[in-house]
């Protein structure tokens, strides 16, 4: 019952938010993913459990409802945040955020997601790392169906496939192919459309 | 004077824990975990009384480690009075926000340095394991089982244990590791993906499905 009148500001938010299709998305994942016992499978009792349980989803929530210019939703969104619990220090999303529905990050320790684009249904685990390599700048663009392996880091202006798969604990500063599975430091193909192989990376064409 | 009432106050502080051991199911767990914290941390207090252990794991700097496992071995406790107890007590004593335990058994014994990142996410775990920070145990996706570990297993700083193997007893996974295979007992692996380099105190080369690397 508590639960349920704390999370009122987030129902609201949440169903005035432009970002809604998104949300439910992600909402959706995160359920195919803990499967949690719930009494009724709406909307609201996911977006309830999952504010009560896993404040890295909190993060993801206040990132994607992003900045209101009005009054009425500025007070919202502050009155939100004293409600419940501050979400995860330790996990940073680049404002404002460009990625795609469906988005899971799991427990959100000491990641770093600041990429120029992400797609759909990426994969993040924690101690990942996504952002700039030095002061020159430049952000990874990331595909869709990507999953990046506990603390995996992906730096500098590149691009990462359709599919691809990032081994925990690599290190990936070139392109990555679509359909690949990399890993190690630096990182290498290890697995080309299913098939075992070793290549390197292709250099960067500049 | 000053520092006497200081310790009438600490004690009376670390009262709520003391009443929620006694009367936890798993008391004898949590008193191994204890002496095994303060042996791997200060043995000079060996001769100490559990609850004088208690209250320097609870106070001693940098130890909210401690604390996490206490609060998973304690669990979900039924009854008001506890369950406020418990309330209480992780309100003075604030556990490691970036530290999550969720195995569904853990042997006596767990310490844990450091826990920043830490994720400890096994489907069983032996005795007398240390693990230290931004270690992962657990699964690779949701179609996926959890590695099950032995006792008196290292892993070190960095290391990443995941999908359904088994590691053996007193086995070492060496920093930034990622061990996807099973590992023999006594034996040191290290590398992305790690290769087994020592087993049984002798030197090896190969990696855990038996390939010899180029």
């Amino acid at each position: 019952m508590i639960q349920k009148i704390k999370a009122i500001p987030h129902i609201l938010l949440f169903k005035r938010s432009s970002n809604r299709a998104a949300i439910e998305r992600d909402m959706f994942r995160w359920y195919q993913v803990y499967k949690p016992r719930l009494p009724k499978n709406s909307v609201t009792e996911t977006l309830i459990w999952l504010l009560e349980t896993h404040p890295e989803f909190g993060n993801l929530f206040y990132a994607r409802i992003g900045r209101f210019s009005g009054i009425l939703g500025r007070s919202l969104l502050s009155l939100a945040k004293i409600l419940h619990k501050p979400p995860r220090e330790t996990l940073r999303f680049a404002e404002p955020i460009n990625i795609g529905p469906g988005f899971f990050g799991r427990t959100g320790f000491a990641t770093i997601v600041a990429a120029e684009k992400i797609g759909e249904n990426c994969w993040v685990n924690p101690g990942v790392a996504i952002g700039y390599k030095d002061e020159k700048g430049g952000m990874p663009v990331i595909g869709d169906n990507v999953y990046i392996g506990a603390g995996a880091k992906v730096l500098g202006p590149i691009t990462i496939g359709d599919n691809a798969v990032i081994g925990a604990n690599a290190v990936v500063t070139r392109d990555v192919p679509p359909n690949c599975t990399v890993g190690g430091v630096p990182a290498r193909i290890i697995k080309r459309d299913g098939e075992k192989v070793k290549e390197r990376l292709p250099a960067p064409s500049s | 004077m000053l520092r006497k009432i200081l310790n009438i106050i600490r004690k009376i502080k670390a009262y709520p824990l003391k009443y929620l051991l006694d009367r936890s199911p798993t008391k004898a767990v949590i008193e191994k975990d204890i002496q095994w914290w303060v042996h791997m941390i200060d043995r000079s207090r060996s001769d100490d009384t559990l609850f004088e252990k208690l209250m320097f794991l609870l106070y001693a700097e940098n130890l909210e480690e401690f604390r996490n496992i206490f609060y998973y071995r304690i669990g979900n406790p039924s009854g008001f009075l506890k369950k406020s107890l418990l309330a209480l007590s992780k309100m003075m004593y604030k556990p490691r926000s970036t530290l999550s335990i969720s195995s569904p058994s853990v042997g006596p014994g767990l310490v844990i340095m450091h826990g920043f990142g830490t994720v400890i996410d096994a489907e069983k775990m032996g005795e007398n394991c240390l693990v230290f920070q931004d270690v992962v145990i657990g699964t690779k996706n949701e179609a996926d089982d959890r590695p099950t570990i032995g006792n008196y297993v290292h892993i070190s700083v960095g290391s990443k244990v995941l999908g359904r193997i088994t590691i053996g007893d007193h086995a070492v996974i060496a920093a930034n590791s990622v061990v996807t295979k099973d590992m023999p007992p006594n034996s040191l692996a290290l590398g992305i993906p790690a290769r087994i380099i020592k087993e049984a105190g002798n030197k090896a080369e190969y990696i855990a499905d038996g390939t010899i690397p180029a």
